[in-house]
């Protein structure tokens, strides 16, 4: 298997988490999607670490990984917090930032 | 080798549709269990055994039990559950933007060859990652073991119902 597969591969799981983050209105969901752009660019970079036979490319994939644990346990007591408050986990419903200009 | 790559790549690739496409945020976990999975399958074709297991330690076995514990206790309804299908026009930029994303990445990979090289003995072996983290990147994993602390304290601060000063 060349480079090309698995980087296509990486981009491929990157792009399927974009979409999720932008389509789905369930905050649970969005958060799943940015560790599958996260998994994406750790597949990238553990390519890129076996073709040039270097070992730093693993090292920051285990970074990213450690990155994502600490993420996730915020991320989530938030959401926790949303939902208390609202609750729901619908993106749509937390809009109190939003600037509404009034006629 | 190519089998076992197409293999666990489609497993990756279907399931990681399936976690944007369930409608219970339980099955999109278990979805992505199966992605992780797979995933740490290609890191283990890729030489890279450490962070195969991490994969599976971390990722798998501590993130998403977070996951499925956090959607258990929302205990969400199906009407919470319930999400209008997107409007024409959203769906179409959505498709563009997709699309124009994964060509752009796309073509700026494709040219990559990556001839395979002889690699050195015990590559990616949990000896050698080892070495490399208590040796070069000592500071780095330092600042980890902060990072994860404060993530740690963050959380209990946010989820205690209130804090008393």
């Amino acid at each position: 298997m060349s480079l090309a597969h698995y980087l296509t591969l990486a981009i491929a799981l990157f792009t399927i988490g974009l979409i999720g983050v932008v389509l789905r209105r369930n905050l649970l969901v969005a958060f799943m999607s940015i560790e599958l752009m996260l998994n994406g660019v750790n597949l990238s970079f553990i390519a890129f670490s076996r073709y040039l036979g270097d070992m730093q490319g693993q090292m920051a994939a285990f970074f990213i990984v450690i990155l994502a644990a600490a993420e996730a346990a915020v991320g989530l007591a938030i959401i926790v917090l949303l939902f208390r408050r609202q609750g729901s986990v619908q993106s749509n419903l937390f809009q109190n930032l939003k600037d509404r200009i009034e006629v | 080798m190519t089998i076992l790559f197409y293999i666990l790549a489609g497993l990756a690739l279907i399931s990681a549709i399936a976690v944007i496409s369930f409608r219970q945020p339980v099955y999109s976990a278990l979805s992505l269990v199966v992605t992780l999975f797979s995933l740490a399958g290609l890191y283990l074709t890729l030489h890279a055994e450490f962070l195969a297991i991490i994969q599976i330690l971390t990722y798998a076995g501590a993130i998403l039990i977070l996951f499925v514990f956090i959607i258990m206790l929302l205990n969400l309804n199906d009407d919470e559950l319930k999400e209008q299908t997107p409007a024409l026009w959203r769906r179409i930029v959505l498709a563009l933007l997709g699309g124009f994303t994964f060509a752009g990445l796309w073509w700026g990979v494709s040219k990559f060859e990556g001839d395979v090289k002889n690699l050195p003995q015990g590559f990616g072996s949990i000896i050698n990652s080892g070495k490399l983290l208590f040796t070069e990147y000592v500071l780095a994993f330092e600042i980890a073991g902060i990072l994860l602390t404060v993530a740690l304290i963050g959380a209990l601060v946010l989820a205690k119902r209130r804090l008393k000063i």
